[in-house]
């Protein structure tokens, strides 16, 4: 009896602890109307925000629908009354959408599900759901509508799936992280922007053949791209890195600068890289990319500038024609040359971190979704002129964590706005898979790019571990990009930064009995001294015989092993292109754990295992 | 009266010359053969049979088909670091044959090393495996506690082979007939101070083989060039950020090791 009555008040207790202090967080940090909601990584809870991604206009031309990244709702909106007329609920990080051909479905990539998530129009609901690869993004029907190509961007791959039965026809290994996918107009190829690996694949939709890898040179971090009519020329929006120089002055792009790659289809190899930045104002990345239906006049959403590029596309087309080979790189080095030339314009966006664009040919506007503003402004397409911003729902104050995510977007902390941290570490705070070489810890000896997502907890931050913590990280970076780091920013990044947004990893559902076993080779190997379980680092400097001559030091801070499955390519100096690698090539002295007497079978187990952390 | 002067210059001579050579003599018999725990750890290494498996000096294993990586591990290099978190778990690793930690996931499982470690339990006092410990961590630089530059110091005398005369980590020990000291003398033992007054002397003998202070010295100078292992000149191999480094090492070694 009296137990059972101990336990009851034990009971009660905790449920009135719990809804006090659900209630204390409700009034600390919810506005009125704002919904609450925790996320399970341990973020401090804010209101959801819709985060559009992405619009497309439906080919009636009256409606247009916006996909809300973190609301998990497709908006439709009415062009013309300028309204938001219905929402519809999505799977989870919905980040792309295109219509089929007859204007009855709409296909939505969910990111966080592997699926494409299909709305009957005419209904207003998810009708079925198409399984892909891991984390899809670009999605496009084929212009006859039976097919649908889909980029899966961490299996890095395109797939062909047949539209009416979901099953996947083939799927074609493309480059590292690949995002946008367009369809040349004649439907004899498929174009996907490899988003970090500088090049742009040409895939045969019906053998799922890669017909050919262009090369982009130092374009990087490459997003949406489009086809003109004729199915000549390819436009890829995406930023010029130079790693291959110094990071030590940004002025005139000398570490990113920002355009677009137009490449020839009809020659193979060719292309001209165009920019969009000024000669004191950078373009800092270029997200979405359309063209009008004539060809005449192509858009770019500058994301961190929060401007709209419009290009005259003939112009564009007649100094790119004209471009012998040894004028590409001179070309590429004029950061003004576009606006020099009269060939593009920047206007004001509407709204913060404009992404996804698309033209309402109709009203002869141009719909751009703010990202960070949870809008889409209306701008004339000729003029460029805001003609209205259409808020996606009730008006959301910023949290602490979303003020940070915005500067980390915003390249308006950054001198003369060339680039924003995203331009190393994309929008999501990872890795763009290149060695720079910072002056922090020398020069002539440069490094892999970290993912942010472990920098928080595991000091000291940098390869060489020259920053001894994050805060000190996040300053020095402020200074790097703008010169004078504030206390209000620096709040800001943090609470962005030590709450990092993973997404769900999907080999954690896989092979089972594989990763079993790899959890004990992992430490069979000693993998768990160095890597020891939560944080995957034991914070010290280590030599594993990695060092080259360039570098300046032998050890270097052992990495969390947290998200491996997604910050490649490994080591210092990136130097493991596979995850494999890094055991079959890379540790020839059994010192990077003792892999030497493993088998096949055995390294597969152990990477399996180490995926899934 | 001649005859009285050079006798006079001769005695004078021959008593400077005799307080001299007293002097170096002082100077070289007091050391004798030095007596760190490191040096008594190696011996206690060389009676337990350590070096039958693990090396000779510790320095790479014998085969041992039975292991994973096919050979008993050296103490050397950073191999070593994967067996153990901490020197807690060398200490099981020497008194049981394995750490708690992998007692219960069992290493080898699934492939018996054909050679286990033994267990010395009962076979080892306190104050020996203390003294073998230190002498482990000499050949193993076991421990993530260097700091960079006196690291990167470590990798230099890697590199140069000094690790040749002076030991793992300096020990020292190598006898040297005919030298100031007899033998070698260990970076961080008690010789070092007399034949190294500063950092200045410390760089002179690596980037000379010899300071000036003691080549000046007739009596030295007859024991440094009558030694038979000379001391070689590092001036024309080393960078001057690597001799910083060097002696940063130095410095490191003989202030953690006393």
């Amino acid at each position: 009896m009296s137990g059972n009555a101990r336990k009851l008040i034990a009971f009660a207790v905790a449920i009135v602890t719990a809804v006090l202090a659900a209630n204390r967080l409700r009034g600390d940090s919810v506005p009125a109307g704002g919904i609450l909601q925790a996320t399970a990584d341990g973020r401090p809870a804010s209101p959801v925000y819709r985060s559009p991604n992405h619009v497309c206009i439906a080919p009636d031309g009256r409606s247009a629908y916006v996909v809300n990244a973190t609301s998990n709702s497709v908006s439709v909106l009415d062009i013309r009354e300028r309204t938001v007329v219905a929402e519809i609920p999505v799977g989870p990080r919905p980040v792309h959408a295109a219509f089929s051909p007859d204007g009855r479905l709409l296909y939505v990539s969910c990111l966080y599900a592997g699926r494409i998530d299909v709305v009957d129009v005419a209904q207003g609901r998810v009708v079925r759901s198409i399984d892909v690869g891991d984390e899809p993004y670009g999605v496009t029907p084929a212009r006859d509508g039976r097919r649908l190509f889909v980029v899966n961007s961490l299996s890095d791959s395109v797939s062909v799936v047949d539209a009416e039965s979901g099953r996947t026809l083939s799927e074609t290994v493309v480059g590292n992280q690949p995002r946008f996918v367009a369809e040349a107009p004649d439907g004899s190829a498929i174009l996907v922007s490899n988003g970090l690996a500088r090049s742009l694949s040409i895939v045969d939709p019906g053998s799922g053949r890669e017909l050919e890898r262009r090369d982009l040179g130092r374009a990087s971090v490459m997003r949406q791209v489009a086809c003109t009519k004729d199915g000549r020329w390819a436009f890829v929006a995406g930023i010029l890195s130079h790693d291959e120089t110094l990071s030590l002055q940004m002025e005139r792009g000398w570490i990113h600068s920002n355009g677009f790659t137009v490449a020839d289809l009809t020659r193979p190899g060719h292309r001209v890289t165009l920019l969009l930045d000024r000669l004191f104002s950078g373009a800092a990345n270029p997200w979405g990319l359309v063209l009008s239906s004539d060809d005449t006049r192509m858009y770019v959403s500058l994301s961190g500038v929060h401007e709209i590029a419009i290009v005259d596309v003939p112009e564009c087309l007649r100094l790119v024609t004209a471009a012998t080979p040894d004028d590409v790189k001179p070309l590429q080095e004029d950061v003004e040359i576009l606006e020099r030339r009269r060939i593009a314009r920047r206007v004001d966006a509407g709204g913060l971190g404009p992404r996804g664009i698309a033209l309402s040919e109709a009203t002869a506007e141009l719909l751009v979704t703010n990202y960070f503003s949870d809008s889409v402004s209306v701008l004339d397409a000729m003029t460029g002129t805001v003609r209205a911003v259409i808020p996606l729902g009730p008006p959301q104050e910023m949290s602490l964590w979303r003020r940070g995510e915005l500067l980390f977007n915003d390249a308006r902390i950054t001198y003369q706005t060339w680039f924003s941290c995203t331009s190393c570490h994309q929008e999501d705070a990872t890795v763009d898979g290149l060695n720079w070489d910072l002056p922090n810890d020398g020069l002539g000896n440069a490094k892999n790019a970290k993912s942010l997502h472990d920098a928080y907890d595991t000091p000291p931050a940098m390869w060489g571990g020259v920053r001894g913590h994050m805060d000190a990280a996040v300053a020095a970076g402020q200074r790097f990009q703008g010169f004078f780091p504030t206390p209000e920013n620096q709040q800001a990044l943090m609470a962005y930064l030590g709450s990092p947004e993973r997404a769900p990893n999907p080999w954690r559902s896989r092979n089972a009995d594989a990763v079993q076993r790899g959890r004990h080779l992992f430490t069979v190997a000693g993998c768990d001294i160095c890597h020891p379980a939560p944080r995957y680092t034991d914070l010290e400097m280590h030599d594993l015989g990695l060092g080259t001559p360039d570098d300046y030091r032998s050890r270097f801070d052992t990495p969390s092993l947290r998200e491996c499955y997604r910050t490649g390519p490994w080591l210092h100096d990136g130097r493991a292109r596979t995850l494999r690698s890094i055991f079959a090539e890379h540790n020839p002295q059994d010192l990077h754990g003792r892999t030497k007497g493993f088998t096949e079978q055995e390294l597969d187990d152990l990477i399996a295992y180490v995926r899934t952390l | 009266m001649i005859g009285v002067r050079a006798v006079g210059f001769f005695v004078g001579s021959v008593l400077f010359l005799l307080c001299a050579t007293v002097a170096v003599f002082a100077l070289r018999l007091r050391g004798g053969n030095e007596s760190t725990p490191a040096l008594r750890g190696e011996v206690i290494a060389r009676r337990l049979g350590c070096f039958a498996c693990h090396g000779s000096e510790g320095k790479g294993g014998i085969l041992d088909p039975g292991a994973r990586g096919g050979t008993v591990p050296g103490w050397d290099g950073s191999t070593v670091a994967t067996y153990a978190r901490d020197e807690q778990e060398i200490r099981e690793w020497i008194l049981d044959g394995a750490p708690q930690r992998l007692a219960k996931s069992g290493i080898a499982d699934g492939r018996p090393a054909g050679i286990p470690m033994p267990a010395y339990r009962g076979r080892i006092s306190s104050q020996e495996l203390a003294d073998l410990l230190v002498y482990f961590r000499a050949v193993s630089a076991f421990g993530t506690e260097i700091p960079e530059a006196a690291y990167e110091g470590r990798r230099v005398a890697s590199r140069l082979g000094c690790f040749g005369c002076y030991g793992p980590s300096g020990i020292g020990a190598v006898s040297n007939p005919g030298s100031l000291k007899g033998h070698i003398p260990a970076w961080d033992g008690e010789d070092f101070v007399e034949l190294v007054r500063d950092d200045a002397e410390l760089r002179e003998w690596i980037l000379d083989g010899h300071p000036e202070r003691l080549w000046n010295d007739p009596a030295a100078r007859h024991f440094l060039e009558g030694q038979t292992i000379k001391m070689p000149a590092y001036r024309r191999h080393l960078t001057e950020d690597e001799t910083a480094k060097l002696v940063a090492y130095i410095r490191w070694l003989r202030n953690i090791r006393r």
